[in-house]
């Protein structure tokens, strides 16, 4: 699709007689209060960015005062901030709160009221090594698993109405190993962002159950009339947009029960493999200076509202460079839900497991020579 | 209660106390191809009756027995009267013939007298000549074009092909080819409509008052019909253009009984950018970017008696693009080879066979068995060998498609009975059998390695997108076309439409009514109430046509878009060869859809429902059309003052609920068209259109937009550290949609015809200039910051992409 674009870009490009610039007889848009945040339930401190529209980019705006009242009362009133128009919540609500946050800047007043979205329930996670398979990568190359787990999310509907719901799944990983050149033990610390599915295009991967009984390669919420893709919808071709964050109703499970399963590959900072189960040392000395190995994944469900669901979504086509052609579409409105100015303030209920899955691992040692083309030999690390 | 009894005995009385009725039937042809002539006239002077052929030339009248002067006419043709004595039902094919000095172009409204026979309004018949004598882009006469310089029709970016009617969208128009709905009308990106104007006989457009035959779309209707072929003798034309070149061949398999016509019509574009892109690299890889298009017609039409012929139409055609880069490289130890070709390729598929029956002097019927396919296919193509002394020899092929169809299966029966000379009655059905399969891909590996030939594969994956998804159509429709006297003709009519998809099933009573009131011969008021459905939507991502713009069926969640329409008409044609006609419409669209706020690109089908809205429509204007449709210098002035906008809900999340006005809202639009014969050599044509600027969503500040966060692994929330994640970027700040009116759009295209006469032909020298003054038009406009003088401010970058064209085309009719 994009090569289609550019080949009419190339057209245009040909035929262009004229590009002018003419003045643009419009109102001016600048100035207008601009409230951001995803504010979670029980959370010991949430924050809310506060700007400003502006030519180039939007300004900060450091001499807000914000208010925020839970059920009617106000809990907490902030008006400092960091020079980026930061303010800090410290005051809690919870699932079921009518919360409303009001902003007032220069005679300039917007706010935003709603009920906190309820907690998913009966959350649980399981994870365990999941069996090796074939898949295709997005070049149709053709690859056998042999560092995945599966992630087996479940929770309980909230309830039989219209819910909407966010995955997280998270990991992070560290390795500490001995440095022989300099002699001292570092730490090697990494954070994964999110999810590394097997392909973005392959299916097979993502399966869903549901009190229904369904169980098929079919993926996170939506009706399975024309809307199957949800979890994974993309398309190499189309350059369709991809569930980035991984968003969904609860169409396929409403007042039920609802059963995800993700699988990730283990990922630790160099090379994708598990930690292995020995390690060839040559002396005792050796032994002390085993490679140490932690791995803990997270996992999370949130609880969303609907503006925030079609916000999201909205976020997704963004990521997804769906905003790339606003010169041939015009520009595109972003979903907003604040009150008497712009941007979006979310209130998010949410459960997060923390799973570790590797603390302070040390494989075990076997005497003998270290052959030459182990990832993690020392030279490895030391030209890295 | 009482008046109405006495109106329905008064009504009964005329029938009771009449006369013996007999009724003439028959076609009327072309006396030199035996061409069928759609919408012929014919009259009694002395009863005062007419009838109109239909689209497959035949008519039907019921007269008084006894004395008659009938008089049969046709534009442009010399016209034929007989005085016959009527005492049983009789059969008349009548042959007119074309005269020579009455060639000027004509547009006429069913007839000649600017549709103040007709009791429909809003319907314009578009005869070949004027689409030939519409000079148009590159030299390209188009239907489409044609259509755009009407009264109430909204060009969409410039050049394109598109047509936006009455306020309604581009996917609003039901787009027919000999009877069977055509779902991508166009060539180039938009550029051009898939109709070759050599192929086509007739075109009728309806924008209002849509018979009750016509359904599926809800803003208009335009039926092209192609020849059937010279039943007499063989003709042949060539054209040879800037951009393609066309042929045409008709003539009699079996004189009067059986011909044929054929005609094609394909581009060089490929061959004209060559030269250029075999200088040009990319990154060290030569690359070559393609363009090719054809179409191609074919038609047999056999009578088997006068009362049953067989019409049995073809059309292909394809659209080719495609990008390919080649690199190699050699080297002591060996060489290297790629090649990468990605395609897209497009076209439709279809096919009709029509047979036509005439059960009896009244009642006529046509049968329609129609096939039609649009397919859409994007690949890649990707080749590599390798030869190298160390490591062996090794080859891979990969072929990557990713496919997108449609597929129509229709039958279609249609009576037209006249019942007496006050009713006309046409009923039928239409069904249709939509097969929707929006996306499947499959790939294809082919690898051979000499030295690890274990590695070596053949293999073929297959991959199902979206789930194919199956509807039905059936609608059910009848019309009366009812004199109720001489000056007050009504036309009831109903559609019943019942669309199945998936488990879910639509169904959509559609009341259409007609009035024409002609209280003088050159006087007609008309008004009209039409209802229309719609049950497929065209996604849509850009203002260009693209390939992968998807037709997708109503679900459970989408409902079928409905259009009621209230017009109103006055026609007068007192004044010497012109005619003019006042229409003014109101339009309330239903279940329209938009995307809802924070969505647009979107090229694949999975979950469209979802980032779509229903909401409502509203279009309203008047349109004002004077037409001189005889003497040397023809043509029309066309003005139309509109308005059209759109309504969504407050929880629609489209514009938070603010109604906002339609893309294609342009105010004021006028069209002027002027041809002038000078002689018989030379003829000269000029277009020159005006509209005000369409609306375009234009952001002049930039706000901050939030994402969720990505991670729970570590301590976001130390925030004592300062550790605040930044998950916030500047996106455009938009107040409402269609918030700027852009500037109005203007250009003129001249065309001048020199006719020559040589030994075996006739040869025609086109030359034509788009865009003749070369106005600067907004063919794209977007804002942009602009620094001036250290200060930034936003700007309204307009680009013109149609400059002044000039172009050439010479034909050869043999």
């Amino acid at each position: 699709m994009k090569k289609c674009i550019l080949f009419f870009a190339a057209l245009v490009s040909v035929f262009m007689s004229c590009r002018e610039d003419i003045e643009l007889k419009m109102d001016d848009t600048t100035g207008v209060l601009c409230v951001n945040g995803f504010l979670y339930a029980d959370c010991d401190t949430n924050v809310l960015y506060i700007t400003e529209t502006g030519i180039s980019r939007p300004v900060p705006v450091t001499n807000a005062e914000v208010k925020m009242y839970v059920n009617g009362v106000l809990k907490e009133e902030v008006s400092t901030s960091d020079n980026s128009g930061h303010y800090l919540l410290k005051e809690k609500f919870s699932p079921n709160d009518v919360v409303r946050i009001d902003v007032t800047s220069n005679s300039r007043h917007v706010w935003r009221e709603a009920t906190v979205p309820e907690c998913p329930k009966d959350f649980s996670v399981e994870i365990t090594p999941a069996p090796e398979k074939k898949y295709y990568d997005s070049y149709i190359e053709d690859y056998t698993t042999d560092n995945m787990y599966k992630i087996e999310v479940s929770f309980s509907d909230v309830s039989s109405g219209k819910n909407y719901y966010r995955l997280l799944v998270d990991k992070t990983s560290s390795v500490t190993s001995y440095d022989y050149h300099h002699d001292y033990y570092y730490a090697d610390t990494v954070y994964i962002d999110g999810v590394e599915y097997i392909s973005h295009k392959d299916t097979a991967y993502y399966e869903m159950k549901t009190h229904h009984g369904y169980n098929e390669r079919l993926y996170i919420g939506e009706a399975p009339s024309l809307a199957d893709e949800e979890m994974n919808a993309t398309s190499e071709f189309t350059d369709g947009i991809y569930n980035y964050y991984k968003v969904f109703n609860n169409s396929r499970f409403a007042g039920g029960k609802c059963n995800l399963r993700v699988y990730d590959i283990v990922h630790f900072d160099y090379g994708n493999s598990f930690p292995p189960e020995t390690k060839k040392v040559n002396s005792e000395k050796d032994i002390e200076r085993l490679p140490v190995y932690s791995y803990t994944q997270y996992v999370g469900i949130e609880s969303i509202d609907e503006e925030t669901y079609y916000f999201i979504k909205a976020l997704n086509g963004y990521e997804s460079g769906s905003f790339d052609y606003q010169e041939l579409t015009g520009a595109i409105k972003m979903r907003r839900n604040v009150e008497g100015g712009s941007g979006n303030i979310v209130f998010v209920s949410r459960d997060v497991k923390k799973i570790v899955l590797y603390d302070n691992y040390k494989p075990a040692p076997v005497f003998g020579e270290e052959e030459d083309d182990d990832d993690y030999s020392d030279d490895y690390y030391y030209n890295y | 209660m009482k008046n109405k009894l006495t109106v329905i005995l008064i009504l009964l009385s005329l029938n009771v106390f009449a006369q013996k009725k007999v009724t003439i039937s028959g076609y009327i042809t072309d006396s030199k191809s035996s061409e069928t002539l759609i919408g012929a006239t014919v009259y009694d002077e002395k009863s005062k009756h007419g009838a109109i052929t239909n689209v497959f030339g035949f008519y039907s009248l019921t007269l008084p027995e006894g004395e008659c002067a009938l008089k049969f006419s046709y534009v442009g043709y010399s016209q034929q009267t007989f005085n016959l004595t009527l005492k049983n039902d009789t059969a008349i094919n009548v042959k007119l013939s074309e005269v020579a000095e009455l060639e000027e172009v004509v547009v006429t409204a069913e007839k000649e007298d600017a549709g103040i026979s007709s009791v429909k309004m809003g319907s314009l018949d578009v005869p070949v000549k004027v689409i030939e004598h519409t000079p148009s882009l590159l030299g390209e006469t188009d239907v489409m074009r044609t259509i755009q310089l009407m009264p109430g029709v909204q060009q969409g970016m410039a050049g394109s092909s598109a047509v936006y009617v009455r306020g309604g969208g581009g996917d609003e128009n039901l787009i027919l080819l000999d009877g069977a709905p055509v779902y991508k009308v166009d060539h180039l990106f938009g550029f051009f409509s898939v109709f070759t104007p050599e192929a086509v006989k007739k075109v009728t457009f309806y924008k209002s008052s849509f018979p009750a035959r016509y359904n599926g779309r809800v803003s208009s209707v335009i039926d092209v019909r192609t020849k059937d072929g010279d039943m007499q003798k063989f003709t042949k034309s060539i054209s040879i253009g800037l951009l393609t070149s066309r042929f045409t061949l008709e003539g009699p398999i079996k004189k009067d009984k059986t011909s044929f016509s054929v005609s094609g019509r394909t581009t060089y574009l490929s061959l004209l950018t060559a030269p250029v892109f075999s200088v040009l690299k990319i990154d060290g890889e030569k690359t070559n970017l393609g363009y090719w298009f054809y179409d191609f017609n074919a038609k047999v039409n056999h009578k088997f008696s006068d009362k049953d012929r067989l019409y049995v139409s073809f059309y292909r055609g394809v659209d080719k693009f495609w990008v390919k880069d080649t690199y190699e490289y050699k080297d002591s130890d060996g060489s290297y080879k790629d090649k990468d070709k990605y395609f897209l390729r497009w076209g439709n598929l279809i096919s009709t066979a029509r047979w036509n029956h005439v059960f009896s002097p009244k009642l006529f019927s046509n049968t329609t068995l129609s096939f039609n396919k649009y397919k859409m296919a994007v690949g890649d193509n990707y080749d590599y060998t390798k030869t190298s002394s160390y490591y062996g020899n090794e080859s891979e092929v990969y072929e990557s498609e990713y496919n997108s169809s449609i597929m129509d299966l229709g039958l279609s029966d249609d009576f037209d009975f006249m019942a007496n000379e006050k009713h006309t009655i046409k009923f039928g059905f239409n069904y249709i059998n939509h097969d929707f399969d929006p996306e499947t891909s499959h790939t294809k590996i082919k690898s051979k390695s000499s030295q690890n030939p274990e590695n070596n594969q053949d293999t073929v994956i297959r991959k199902p997108g979206a789930k194919k998804i199956y509807a039905n159509e059936l609608s059910l429709y009848a019309e009366d076309d009812w004199k109720l006297f001489d000056c007050l003709h009504l036309n009831p009519g109903f559609a019943y439409t019942l669309f199945a998809v998936g488990k879910k099933s639509y169904s959509n009573f559609q009341p259409r009514f007609s009035l024409k009131y002609s209280p003088v011969k050159a006087l007609a008021v008309k008004a009209s109430y039409t209802r229309m459905s719609q049950c497929v939507h065209l996604l849509t991502s850009t203002p260009i046509s693209m390939p992968t713009d998807l037709w997708v069926p109503i679900t459970e969640n989408i409902k079928p878009e409905t259009a009621e329409q209230y017009s109103v008409g006055f026609y007068y044609t007192g004044l010497k060869m012109w005619e003019l006609s006042l229409e003014g419409y109101y339009k309330k669209l239903n279940n329209v859809l938009e995307y809802k706020d924070g969505m647009s690109f979107m090229g694949f089908s999975s979950n469209w429902q979802d980032l779509v809205a229903m909401g409502r429509g509203t279009a309203k204007g008047i349109e004002f059309l004077a037409r001189k449709t005889t003497g040397k210098a023809t043509g029309w002035i066309s003005y139309t003052l509109s308005k059209a906008d759109r309504d969504f809900d407050a929880d629609s999340q489209v514009n938070n609920g603010d109604p906002f006005p339609f893309t294609y809202d342009r105010r004021h639009n006028i069209g002027i068209v002027y041809n002038q014969k000078f002689n018989d050599r030379i003829d000269l044509d000029v277009t020159w259109t005006y509209y005000s600027g369409a609306n375009s969503t234009v952001s002049v500040s930039k706000e901050t937009v939030i994402f969720p966060e990505k991670r729970l692994g570590y301590d976001w929330w130390d925030i004592e550290h300062g550790l605040i994640p930044n998950n916030t970027t500047k996106t455009e700040y938009v107040t409402n949609r269609n918030n700027y009116r852009l500037p109005a759009t203007h250009l003129m295209c001249i065309g001048v015809n020199f006719h020559k006469q040589k030994k075996r032909c006739e040869r025609i020298f086109n030359l034509s200039v788009y865009n003749a003054y070369n106005s600067k038009n907004p063919d794209f406009c977007f804002s942009k910051v602009k620094d001036e003088g250290g200060r930034e401010k936003y700007v309204l970058r307009k680009i013109t992409i149609l400059p002044l064209i000039p172009s050439f085309t010479i034909t050869y009719k043999f």
